[in-house]
């Protein structure tokens, strides 16, 4: 499972949907469709500004029936280290960008009797795949999306025109804010929540459905933490005897790829487990979701799309 | 492109068992050992096309027995119906499954099989059964039965469909004619572990859960495969418990002069793949099977036959079926190991 | 064949009843003495509120089990008996219907029971982390025929003549949920009449 699959793929529809949001649509330089693709999925957008590539999973948010094109919704972080900046900003109509496969850590629970979303901001892409599929499979379904204020709320409109009964849209600007303990309280059983926004909504959501009984087999949440700058350190690779220098802004996954080291990945945040690498010496700073505790305290494996070293070095078995 | 020289008239699996194998099918035979000893392992490799003529060379292998095997499906089916079984919330998992075989069988098999798409509107082609059919894809109101009944009707081996949740797999759609000795629809809905609860000391080693593990990271596009095996008496496809009433007994007509042409090694490749609009996996268990007189015209593998059987772990033995015959079998294949 | 089976990982293995303190709402079911695993649950759970508790008890007359001197009008918010296993598995389904997210269900009662319960919970979309299940009672199995298809209900012995087929069945410890049985296949198939004698094993 060495092989990152991708394809290169050229923008062939960018829009401004919000001020924060970009909504940009792909097809593939050689013609041929996508693969289809569950709801819930995602795919790394290769780019490159010159100098090195930037790699960044995004919800795939297009019909999961149109397999000419991909859609993707990019949210402006200005915090970040620069890809969705970079998407912003550079990336426009006829610009090519490589795209990798599938893959789904967010996968709709087929014999769930009713699905509940919870969406906060651009945590609304893995909804819009998730929403046409409950359509298509005539599933009962209810969703909740949480927005700043009407203009920033990307496909908001278009939600409530289609869905007018199951979509319920809280504009914050107008005082309006989604009351978790209503939203779960009293749903049936065989229900599953499914929450996707900004970390603190999503803690928030998950704490309220522990509190109210809700197994933790019903609820689902996707969270891909992008990897955040850190101190620079070094790291040798014991199998194939050499050192590279990780700098601040870049992962250690990064700094692998730049060295021309292949690692295999799928969400460069922390959740799949693909990255998983064994480490020999030096303290780890995990930040990953998927080590387990004991592999954490045991500090023989790291995720590198994420963690870093603590200290100045790590050795790692490659 | 690959050609297949399909066998006219059809071959039985059973009453009279005149399934027999070409030289060239003999020659391309799955050879399940990798050593003189066998024991469990979570033997698995990517699945990648192989060299031409090989078993491998296509993604779904289509061989000789094609159209025997086919109406050796329908027979079965016929009698008993519930050998395809399916849960009610694996509809995309069935197209997903449809989609597959077809595309994979058009492409590898131009000359056998066609599909041509017009958005939704599919029409489907399959020469050798003499089908031409067009349907809409995700109606199946448009198809004679459920979608993925009436694609693995027309396709060798049989198939799983396992739905992903919970961190497991579970077998919740399955057509099931050449099974060896598991009951479908009694399999039907089980997690990964409790499926192969019955299978000894594997568990015990962690292979299952070593497998599954591997097995819930599989990726679009990149399958995988692994060899299964058992021993059956006769070229008997459907060595189900649903008809054990029936075959059971044929254990114990071994004798030494009838092992070379009773006893089939009987070999699984089973492929896993991930179905793209379903998340869930497809599971491929495609059959092969050769009699002791045609695996031992190949020296190397008569000598590695003989010592596997010698060396096969008594419950191993006992859960494959083979402690009846065991000692015939190995006295037999020692004239082969000196 | 039936030593070495004995491992089968798809067997179920029960527990005692364990409180979910995240639970919003309880529902306690038993047959027949499946009552005294719940009320030694209760005496176990004293924090559990009362209001959250609600019994449904299936009585035989056969079993003289006087459940109100066992579980007191206090300790629950309701408590309804039904003089069947048939009269309680009818009315479930419409509980369960009309009820919500954060509910346990604790299953107290014969194997046979155990899984008519679990199904009829897992039919209303329950998870196999919402329910949890107590053996107390009969382990009589209910065997299915794959040569015939049929249950046999309430089979004691490690072989039975199957009431579909009348061939001579034995049992082994693969068990499938969704049926609540366990799989048997012919005993003599391999060698036509050679039955062995029977073993009475699951009273």
């Amino acid at each position: 499972m060495s092989t990152n699959f991708s394809h290169t793929a050229r923008v062939i529809r960018a829009d401004q949907v919000t001020p924060l949001i970009k909504h940009f649509s792909f097809e593939r330089v050689d013609g041929k469709p996508f693969s289809p693709f569950s709801a819930g999925s995602h795919v790394v957008i290769g780019m490159n500004n010159g100098t090195n590539t930037h790699k960044n999973p995004y919800s795939l948010v297009g019909s999961s029936n149109n397999f000419m094109e991909y859609e993707i919704a990019v949210r402006l972080d200005s915090t970040g280290r620069g890809g969705s900046l970079f998407m912003h900003n550079n990336i426009e109509l006829g610009s090519e960008i490589e795209i990798g496969n599938p893959y789904n850590l967010f996968p709709v629970y087929k014999p769930a009797k009713k699905h509940l979303m919870i969406a906060g901001g651009v945590g609304i892409t893995p909804f819009m795949t998730y929403i046409d599929e409950m359509n298509l499979m005539h599933s009962n379904f209810e969703l909740h999306y949480s927005v700043r204020d009407f203009e920033n709320g990307a496909f908001a409109k278009e939600l409530q025109d289609k869905y007018p009964n199951q979509v319920n849209l809280y504009i914050q600007a107008n005082g309006v804010m989604a009351n978790f303990n209503e939203i779960l309280d009293n749903q049936p059983l065989g229900t599953h929540v499914y929450v996707c926004g900004p970390q603190q909504m999503v803690a928030d959501a998950l704490r309220i459905a522990d509190e109210m009984g809700w197994p933790n087999s019903s609820v689902h949440s996707e969270e891909f933490k992008a990897p955040e700058p850190g101190n620079p350190f070094t790291v040798t690779l014991a199998k194939s005897d050499c050192k590279i220098n990780v700098r601040s802004r870049e992962s250690l996954l990064e700094a692998l790829e730049n060295a021309n080291i292949e690692i295999p990945y799928s969400c460069r945040g922390g959740a799949c487990g693909f990255c998983k690498t064994e480490v020999i010496d030096g303290e780890i700073t995990h930040r990953d979701y998927f080590l387990t505790d004991a592999e954490k305290a045991s500090g023989n494996c790291i995720m590198p799309c994420i963690s870093r070293a603590q200290g100045d070095h790590l050795t790692l078995n490659i | 492109m690959t050609n297949v020289a399909f066998k006219k008239p059809l071959e039985t699996y059973r009453e009279d068992f005149t399934y027999a194998n070409s030289e060239k099918a003999i020659k391309r035979f799955p050879f399940p050992y990798p050593e003189d000893q066998y024991m469990y392992s979570v033997n698995m490799e990517h699945h990648v096309r192989g060299e031409t003529g090989s078993i491998y060379e296509n993604t779904f292998d289509v061989d000789e027995h094609y159209l025997s095997e086919m109406e050796e499906r329908r027979i079965v089916l016929e009698k008993d119906p519930d050998r395809f079984v399916t849960l009610s919330h694996m509809d995309l998992h069935q197209w997903d499954v449809l989609e597959l075989l077809m595309e994979s069988f058009a492409q590898d098999y131009p000359k056998y099989f066609s599909l041509t798409k017009d958005g939704d509107h599919w029409v489907w082609e399959n020469h050798p059964l003499g089908i031409k059919h067009s349907f809409i894809f995700g109606d199946k109101s448009t198809l004679p039965c459920e979608p993925a009944e009436y694609i693995t009707r027309q396709a060798q081996g049989d198939f799983v469909l396992m739905d992903q949740r919970d961190n497991d797999l579970y077998a919740d759609t399955a057509m099931i004619t050449c099974a060896a000795d598991w009951s479908v629809p009694f399999d039907l809905g089980m997690s990964f572990m409790e499926w192969h609860g019955p299978v000894p000391l594997a568990h015990g080693m962690g292979v299952f859960e070593r497998a599954l593990k591997y097995l819930l990271m599989i990726r679009l596009g990149q399958p995988v495969r692994r060899l299964n095996w058992t021993l059956t008496i006769n070229s008997r496809m459907d060595t189900s418990p649903e008809v054990y009433h029936e075959w059971g007994h044929e254990r114990g007509s071994i004798t030494p002069e009838n092992v070379g042409e009773k006893i089939h090694l009987r070999v699984e490749v089973q492929t896993l793949f991930r179905l793209p609009r379903s998340n869930g996996m497809l599971f491929g268990i495609r059959t092969y099977l050769i009699s002791m007189e045609d695996l031992c015209k190949n020296p190397l593998w008569a000598q590695r036959m003989h010592r596997v059987v010698k060396s096969l772990h008594p419950e191993i033995m006992d859960y494959k079926g083979i402690t009846r015959y065991h000692k015939t079998l190995q006295d037999w294949l020692s004239q082969f190991d000196h | 064949m039936t030593e070495e089976i004995s491992e089968i990982k798809s067997k179920p293995v029960y527990d005692i009843l364990q409180y979910d303190p995240k639970s919003r709402s309880n529902l306690l079911v038993s047959e027949g003495n499946g009552l005294v695993g719940l009320v030694d649950f209760l005496n176990g759970s004293e924090s559990i509120p009362p209001s959250t508790i609600n019994v449904m008890c299936a009585i035989s007359n056969a079993e003289p089990l006087n459940p109100s001197s066992y579980i007191s009008p206090d300790r629950c918010n309701k408590m309804r008996l039904f003089d069947s296993v048939n009269a309680l598995l009818e009315d479930l389904p419409v509980t369960l219907s009309n009820s919500q997210m954060g509910l346990r269900l604790y299953i107290c009662g014969s194997e046979i029971f155990l899984w008519r319960v679990a199904n009829l919970a897992r039919a209303a979309g329950m998870h196999k982390s919402e329910y949890s299940m107590q053996l107390i009672g009969s382990k009589a199995r209910r065997v299915y025929c794959p040569h015939c298809k049929t249950t046999s209900e309430e089979v004691t012995t490690d072989i039975h003549e199957c009431v579909g087929c009348g061939l001579s069945l034995v049992n082994c410890d693969h068990f499938s949920r969704e049926m609540g049985a366990y799989l048997g296949f012919r005993v003599d198939a391999e060698a036509h009449g050679e039955i062995p004698e029977r073993k009475e094993l699951y009273r």
